[in-house]
């Protein structure tokens, strides 16, 4: 029902019925939203590139298979802007262990060795979300990709493969590169928080 | 490190039997990295799956009026030049317009025979010139060696 109600406003939209692309926006809005924010950060230009993803589907909507579903098609969109987004930045803004308070560093510590953490709880959240944003910043762009929809959504390898155009095992391959240099990376913190504490 | 510590990505895929992942669990117990490594995925995942940043209840009306609004500007700009009527009735203007100042009576020819003939007078006028010249060389040599 719903593929068939966005292959009717794909339809309207490409008459040009302004209402109808708004509809279609709004209805896959915050999927799109989720998926810039989990690649490219927080950030104050956030509207402006989840509505660039939109006008560049727009652009595309005659390419569109109104026989598939939108969901994936649009989140392809989403996916290849902020590749080509990170590519472009190459370098950011650095959180460092160090940037953060001390309590944050003890209980940062603790999140690494307690699995049942539940981050709604804490206070400061944000916090928490630039480091693990800070984290992710030397994985490359696909690899970016692949643990975001891999480990963050639970996506299949299969699905995972087909956004990012490689095979199903380049796709394994890419979500346990990324495993390991975040875990790489956050032992590094912690080698420096260690020293530090002496 | 050990043995096991190659099964940490199908043990988080959840790939492994059940008596794999058994031995794996047992592991954990035991290995610091691959233990800190699960419980890192984890909360990372729980950090940024909690993270969202709300857009404006204008956005998707905005995002559509752009939309579409850029997409009448870029059709009357180019899209509508490379539109098959529009596109073969340039070319052929183009065409027609080549072709008639091809072959107009009122062309100016860049070379004719005006300047053809020019040159060959020049020519034949520097050739007197030479000639000349060596006469009078000839003829005064002749004189000088009389005089002497």
């Amino acid at each position: 029902m719903t593929q068939t109600e966005d292959a009717l406003l794909v339809e309207r939209s490409l008459g040009g019925d302004e209402l109808a692309f708004a509809d279609l926006v709004h209805r896959h809005q915050r999927l799109v939203s989720r998926r810039v924010y989990r690649l490219l950060g927080r950030s104050l230009d956030h509207a402006d590139a989840v509505q660039e993803v939109f006008l560049r589907a727009y652009n595309s909507l005659r390419r569109y298979d109104r026989n598939r579903p939108f969901e994936p098609w649009i989140s392809r969109i989403a996916t290849n802007y902020c590749i080509d987004e990170l590519r472009r930045r190459k370098s950011g803004k650095v959180m460092l262990w160090t940037d953060l308070e001390e309590g944050e560093q003890h209980r940062l510590l603790a999140m690494s060795r307690n699995g049942d953490f539940e981050p709604l709880l804490l206070e400061g959240i944000e916090k928490y979300q630039e480091v693990a944003m800070s984290l992710m910043q030397d994985l490359r762009p696909k690899e970016r990709v692949a643990f975001v929809m891999r480990e963050v959504e639970n996506r299949s390898y299969s699905e995972l493969a087909g956004t990012l155009g490689i095979s199903e095992l380049g796709a394994r391959i890419r979500v346990s590169r990324a495993r390991k240099k975040l875990q790489a990376k956050f032992q590094a913190y912690l080698a420096g928080f260690g020293k530090l504490e002496r | 490190m050990n043995g096991l510590c190659k099964w940490f990505d199908r043990y988080r895929d959840d790939e492994l039997d059940g008596g794999r992942r058994a031995l794996f669990d047992l592991h954990l117990k035991q290995c610091d990295r691959c233990r800190s490594g699960i419980a890192l995925l984890n909360n990372l995942r729980a950090v940024i799956q909690a993270g969202a940043v709300p857009l404006s209840d204008s956005f998707s009306r905005n995002t559509a009026r752009i939309a579409v609004q850029q997409n009448e500007t870029w059709d009357a700009m180019v899209v509508s030049w490379l539109r098959p009527a529009r596109a073969w009735l340039a070319f052929a203007t183009v065409l027609v317009s080549f072709i008639l100042g091809a072959l107009s009576p009122f062309r100016t020819p860049s070379a004719d025979y005006g300047d053809y003939e020019v040159l060959v007078t020049l020519n034949d006028s520097s050739g007197m010139i030479l000639q000349a010249y060596a006469e009078e060389m000839i003829y005064s040599s002749e004189h000088e060696g009389v005089n002497q």
